[in-house]
């Protein structure tokens, strides 16, 4: 077995190393400690962000990739677990949880009717039989659902001083999530859990895999604008002058240019760059994960303006005030006073610009699929799935689990993410609402 | 303020030469002409030939910044950036990759965009400030949670979903709307309302809560107990007085945008096949005809800058203590 280390997922790990790192300095500090604590006492903000650190850790898991050693396919530790989704070749479109095709057509016996889905156990010919048996594996995932989470519920009560009662709605959607998983786990082998779509492939594969993109969207981007908004903004304000001006120059510019036209732009020329290329790419997944990595790029190219632009005018106030004249008196270095005086104290700007911006990303690469500037056709995403759904809308039965699917995986996340959010701006900005 | 306009003016034309830079940059220097005549001839098997006839005739066929063969001032002029940049400041924007007079389409594609754009413009800007509004008063009761999540539900959503939902069942089932389409004059609001509807519900959630935290940062101020205590209504309260006050962070939002109306939609208008400047923008990102996608980038910029001097003058119109310097 051979790992095989693709740029995201690299830039993915690096991330997560990063946040940790930010959970033990949060730790060690008392006042963001007492503010942590308060994003978190709203039982709706919990739920959200158990909900989000889900998508998360499905991100994470396949983030990981490997080569089997007699086999030439990469699989991450996601595809390792969706297997049998992955494998069942099946040749058109099916419904969710169906035992046969969606359409009818001719068969070895010359009559035409549904086609068994291979993946499905042939004993079931009947909806009937088919509704029991799913009914019988759900009941079976519910039951190991309840058994893991009453010793989770046990585990917590014995061994730490959470109190249980306090956080109900807390405690009810990790019910959910751990349900969800069994029973996908149960399922998996016997079903295709949301269908299949044209190609037979199971859509609830798709919308599986497609959280990786929408995270490396939402997550990435953040990552790779934060350097320039932050040191930009810090000098903007800092140094004012002449070096103010150019960097004011610099962002005027760059936010003059309509967003999605630049955006646009810069693909068509990496696509055509790509393209000439195209023999330096060891792999189609190679490749595809590349452009989604200078995607990134380019959004971030076009998105630190907004944040450069608040941390500048925070910065212009911070160094009216004493701490600051106190340290340029004391002699302290200038790269001192940018880092260790002021940083800190524009932070929370960082802070609520990261989570308010991550839903808008995850939002706009679905967009800009349909605009034809999005990820790679191979690479698999929500804005891959809709684009595709759009056609299936207008056959007749209609063909709506693809749209459906996605949408959910979609809102799901982006409503987590969105609620989250809400909360630590109430928290963390000293202008925030104060109703709550 | 003439003359404060005008000096506007003459900053902005640093900012624009920027934004022409780097348009040039991108699309010439990344992509040099060749690449451009390979694409738009199309075929395979290109020869040296072709490439050089197209560029001959589109005018590629120049040194980028510098011709060294010429003499004098010949040698700035008589090259690409030159010749392809300087016309853009007169709004003149030549001529396609593909043959077409950009300045003509845009003169009969601005107003399909228009049509769409202003509508929804000043009904979704209503919409929002009477949502926001209405939930300003909800203050403190259960029902101002359930609309706050209820908004953020809403901009959860993503906007592709609800023109692809609105178009199958609004449009394609209930048949209350053409599927998609345009016809010129009057008759283009049957086409234009579905779309205008589309677009203020996929942004109420985003803009309501925009609007409202403008009003909560004015709820507080004395002035508002000072109207209260004069035993006024609350609608009177707010529409009379919040509104008036919260007039300058409104228009900062909002009028930037205004000018850029002109460039339409590109998702609205490919969905429902208005022929405006939004889709004209589309078909030349997928045909990768860079004339056209370079011209609206320009015109884009131009119209953001008209849009910022827009903003600053309307700060005098809302509030008379601002004076211009």
């Amino acid at each position: 077995m051979t790992f095989i280390w693709l740029w995201t997922d690299f830039l993915l790990w690096v991330l997560f190393a990063l946040s940790m790192f930010a959970v033990v300095k949060i730790r060690g500090n008392e006042i963001l400690r007492q503010k942590w604590k308060k994003v978190f006492a709203q039982p709706l903000a919990l739920s959200a962000f158990i909900v989000f650190v889900f998508y998360i850790l499905i991100g994470l898991s396949d983030s990981v990739h490997f080569r089997l050693d007699n086999n030439t396919t990469t699989y991450s530790v996601l595809d390792r677990v969706l297997l049998p989704a992955l494998n069942a070749e099946e040749k058109t479109y099916s419904t969710p949880l169906n035992f046969e095709q969606f359409s009818k057509e001719y068969l070895d016996s010359g009559l035409r009717g549904r086609v068994h889905l291979n993946l499905v156990d042939d004993s079931i010919t009947n909806t009937g039989d088919n509704v029991k048996n799913l009914l019988s594996i759900s009941a079976n995932a519910l039951f190991y659902a309840a058994a893991i989470f009453i010793t989770f519920v046990l585990f917590i009560e014995k061994f730490t001083s959470v109190n249980t009662r306090n956080n109900q709605s807390a405690f009810i959607t990790l019910f959910v999530l751990i349900f969800f998983c069994t029973w996908v786990l149960a399922l998996i082998p016997n079903y295709h859990i949301l269908g299949t779509d044209k190609a037979g492939i199971d859509v609830f594969y798709k919308a599986v895999k497609s959280i990786r993109t929408g995270m490396i969207f939402g997550l990435l981007t953040t990552l790779l604008a934060l350097p320039p908004a932050i040191i930009l903004g810090l000098m903007a304000g800092y140094f004012r002058g002449k070096t103010d001006d150019i960097i004011q120059y610099i962002y005027t510019t760059i936010n003059a240019i309509p967003g999605i036209l630049l955006i646009a732009a810069l693909v068509l020329i990496l696509q055509v760059y790509m393209d000439e290329h195209a023999s330096d790419y060891a792999s189609s997944l190679e490749r595809s994960d590349l452009k989604l990595l200078l995607l990134c790029v380019i959004l971030a190219l076009t998105s630190w303006t907004g944040l450069c632009r608040l941390i500048r005018a925070e910065t212009l106030k911070l160094s009216e005030l004493e701490f600051v004249q106190a340290a340029k008196v004391f002699g302290v270095s200038n790269i001192k006073i940018l880092f260790n005086h002021l940083m800190p104290n524009v932070m929370h700007l960082v802070l609520i610009s990261i989570v308010l911006d991550f839903s808008g990303l995850v939002l706009i690469e679905a967009v800009l699929s349909y605009v034809g500037v999005g990820v790679d056709a191979t690479t698999m995403s929500w804005g891959n799935m809709i684009n595709a759904a759009r056609l299936e809308l207008s056959t007749d039965p209609v063909v709506w689990w693809p749209l459906a699917s996605s949408f959910i995986f979609m809102f799901i996340l982006v409503l987590s993410a969105n609620l989250f959010a809400d909360r630590v701006r109430q928290v963390f900005d000293p202008k925030g609402d104060t109703d709550a | 303020m003439w003359t404060y306009i005008f000096r506007r003016a003459l900053y902005s034309i640093p900012i624009l030469l920027g934004v022409n830079l780097i348009t040039f940059l991108l699309f010439f220097m990344v992509s040099t002409p060749d690449d451009m005549a390979r694409i738009q001839l199309g075929a395979k098997h290109v020869t040296q030939a072709d490439i050089h006839t197209w560029k001959e005739e589109k005018g590629y066929n120049k040194p980028l910044f510098l011709n060294t063969d010429q003499s004098g001032t010949a040698i700035l002029t008589d090259t690409i950036f030159y010749q392809k940049s300087i016309p853009l400041f007169q709004l003149d924007f030549g001529h396609s990759d593909s043959g077409r007079n950009i300045n003509k389409d845009i003169n009969e594609r601005m107003w399909p965009s228009l049509a769409l754009a202003i509508p929804s413009f000043i009904i979704a800007l209503l919409t929002n400030i009477v949502f926001a509004m209405w939930m300003v008063m909800l203050i403190g009761t259960k029902l101002e949670r359930l609309t706050l999540i209820l908004s953020v539900a809403l901009m959860s959503i993503s906007g592709l979903f609800y023109i692809i939902i609105a178009q199958k069942v609004v449009a394609g089932l209930w048949h209350w709307f053409p599927v998609s389409g345009y016809t010129g004059g009057l008759e283009a609001w049957r086409f234009v309302m579905l779309p205008v509807l589309i677009g203020v519900i996929a942004g109420l959630g985003a803009g309501v809560r925009w609007y409202r935290s403008i009003f909560l940062e004015e709820i507080n101020k004395p002035y508002v107990n000072t109207a209260r205590a004069k035993v006024l209504s609350e609608q009177q309260v707010l529409f009379k007085h919040v509104l008036k006050n919260a007039m300058i962070p409104i228009l900062t939002g909002v009028v930037v945008v205004i000018p850029s109306l002109f460039m339409g939609s590109l998702i609205m208008e490919s969905f429902f096949s208005i022929p405006g400047l939004g889709s004209y923008t589309i078909d030349a990102i997928n045909s990768q005809d860079f004339a056209v996608v370079r011209a609206m980038v320009f015109l884009g910029s131009v119209l953001y800058i008209v849009g910022l001097l827009l903003t600053d003058i309307s700060y005098t119109w809302a509030d008379p203590r601002v004076k211009f310097k």
